[in-house]
């Protein structure tokens, strides 16, 4: 008897198989004692898996990951690309015969630069020095694909996930996807935030005529 | 469960509640030496129901608290945490202005809502908790790990204050001088512009405009103990990050906390209170120091129209003294125009204008006469 290809035994099993092959195949594991076993064997254990990748989504970052595996693929290939210009043959080899010249040519146009970009930096107003720092930052930011450090007292790169939003209709911490809101239980709210890393609402209860502020926090407050 | 109270609260809670809910109900604890004891807690239309592939709890609580202590109570603040659905984030639910008397009983409402995977329902997603009590001696009960003791004391200070001021408007102007007072607090607080915000930790988020440094302008209160002495923050399309300040002691007394008011002004001229740079610091007499925010806030585009940014005003809006006491605005600072358009009123101010517009003169006059 002619087996059928373990990718289409795989198919079935997942019940990904188009009409007509998930027919045919069918006949053949009715019949197949081998074959129905290793399709029983798959399907149990798509049921075990099954429930994984919630539980990976549970304790995992995703967009953490997701921007971590775009910054590690990046820099491979930047590192792909300084690797294969060192491998060159370099057209300075005919410098060889004159190591000394080269050296001090090269010291000379080093220290010229350092000249060239302190002046620079020190005739730079204190504005625009600022500005042209922010953008190397950015630069950098987007090369990589990933922040490198962040303000001093930031916090851990998990809490740059976690957001606080306030609106006049709600406040709310937000964190994978994930969602606590706070409902003001009034019109007329009043929105207010802080540097300190928190956000409110404060609302005269329509039915107990408090005065009451909802606020969301980043926990390590 | 530490207390006993809670454990009774707890049992009280789960008596009229399906058993599916009752699973994803709060735990309510609440320290054995606590001057405030649950009563009782009506969870009305609290529902949990699938919203695609997660689960979307609406959960409305009204806890009935009674005052245990021998002193009026003035303040409140309860913490909200839902470890499970987000462990980086936190709440509370605030009630200020209160007048509870010893063993009189106060209302607190909580409307929550969580968004959680549909498989995480087992435990108890939401816990409340104590952080602080405000006495009418200003005295504080609590753990206080939201600094609720300063949040509540500055809203007394501010009742206190504002309470005075309609009690002299109406000693000098009769009804007539104050429900102009009411009228006029109304109006400013439909007309103030609100602006919805994110507040993001650290440095700029996703965001590709060009940055840009503004300088701060600042108001000048004649009896402020800080002095501004210049600052900025960088700007970037409808991005506002990393404030900087320069202040100067200018009082005889140490301080140790501040917060400087920012108003955002765009394009087209209008102005937005957009939040607070807070510091806690040892700042002694005629020193002079820096302080940062380390947050980005980011304002959604009003009616799509990018919010532009192009000017900033800063203004100190309360401060603490190293001895505990407080240096706030006087309604004079408050009634400058630049302040009066953004700055939203006290907590006790609205209160009592909407007790008058939903009740009258008389309720007004006889909530003013009670202390």
């Amino acid at each position: 008897m002619r087996h059928p290809a373990p990718a289409q035994i795989a198919l079935l099993a997942g019940g990904d198989l188009g009409r007509w092959a998930e027919w045919r195949v069918s006949r053949h594991v009715a019949h197949c004692s081998e074959c129905r076993h290793e399709v029983q064997a798959l399907r149990e254990l798509t049921d075990e898996i099954s429930p994984l990748p919630q539980v990976l989504s549970n304790a995992s970052n995703w967009n953490r990951l997701a921007d971590e595996m775009t910054g590690n693929i990046r820099v491979g290939l930047a590192a792909g690309e300084a690797i294969a210009r060192f491998d060159k043959p370099s057209r300075t080899k005919r410098w060889l015969g004159w190591p000394r010249l080269r050296w001090n040519f090269a010291m000379v146009a080093l220290g010229a630069t350092a000249i060239f970009a302190i002046a620079f930096w020190t005739s730079l107003p204190p504005q625009q020095a600022e500005h042209l720092l922010s953008s190397f930052e950015r630069i950098r930011v987007e090369r990589i694909g990933t922040l490198l450090h962040s303000a001093p007292g930031a916090a851990s790169t998990a809490q740059e996930d976690v957001i606080l939003e306030a609106s006049s209709s709600s406040i709310q911490v937000r964190e994978n996807g994930r969602a606590m809101s706070l409902i003001p239980h009034s019109d007329g709210a009043t929105v207010s935030v802080s540097m300190h890393g928190s956000a409110g609402v404060r609302f005269v209860d329509a039915d107990t005529g408090q005065v009451t502020t909802n606020k969301v926090y980043y926990a390590e407050q | 469960m530490r207390s006993s109270s809670a454990l009774v609260a707890s049992a009280l809670f789960l008596i009229p509640l399906n058993s599916v809910f009752a699973a994803a109900l709060p735990r309510i604890d609440l320290p054995a030496d606590s001057p405030v004891v649950l009563l009782s807690a009506d969870y009305g239309e609290s529902n949990e129901m699938p919203r695609g592939s997660a689960m979307l709890l609406d959960f409305h609580a009204a806890l009935s608290l009674r005052n245990a202590s021998q002193r009026k109570i003035r303040g409140i603040t309860l913490l909200v945490t839902a470890q499970a659905v987000t462990p980086g984030g936190k709440g509370s639910v605030t009630v200020t202005s209160l007048d509870v008397g010893p063993q009189e009983t106060f209302p607190v409402r909580i409307d929550l809502r969580l968004l959680r995977p549909l498989q995480a329902s087992s435990g108890v997603p939401v816990q409340i908790s104590l952080d602080g009590v405000l006495f009418d001696d200003l005295s504080f009960f609590g753990p206080d790990k939201l600094s609720s003791r300063r949040t509540l004391t500055l809203s007394e200070w501010e009742a206190r204050r504002d309470r005075r001021y309609f009690k002299s408007i109406l000693a000098s102007g009769g009804q007539d001088k104050l429900r102009q007072e009411m009228l006029e607090s109304l109006t400013h607080e439909a007309d103030r512009p609100s602006l919805d915000v994110e507040v993001v930790r650290g440095a700029r988020a996703t965001n590709f405009e060009p940055e840009k440094q503004v300088q701060f302008a600042f108001l000048s209160l004649p009896d402020s103990p800080i002095e501004p002495m210049g600052g900025m923050a960088r700007i970037a399309g409808d991005e506002a990050r990393a404030p900087r300040l320069e202040v100067k002691n200018r009082s005889d007394r140490p301080i140790r906390y501040l917060e400087v008011g920012w108003i955002l002004h765009d394009r087209s001229g209008r102005e937005f209170l957009a939040g607070s740079v807070p510091a806690e610091l040892n700042l002694a007499p005629g020193q002079q120091r820096q302080i940062l925010g380390d947050a980005t806030l980011k304002f959604p585009q009003l009616g799509g129209q990018p919010l532009g940014i192009e000017g900033m005003t800063g203004f100190v809006s309360s401060v603490e003294f190293a001895d505990g006491t407080l240096w706030i605005p006087t309604r004079a600072d408050l009634n400058a125009p630049q302040l009066q358009r953004v700055v939203a009123p006290s907590d006790e101010e609205q209160r009592l204008a909407q007790i008058y517009r939903k009740k009258g003169m008389k309720a007004l006059v006889a909530e003013l006469n009670k202390f």
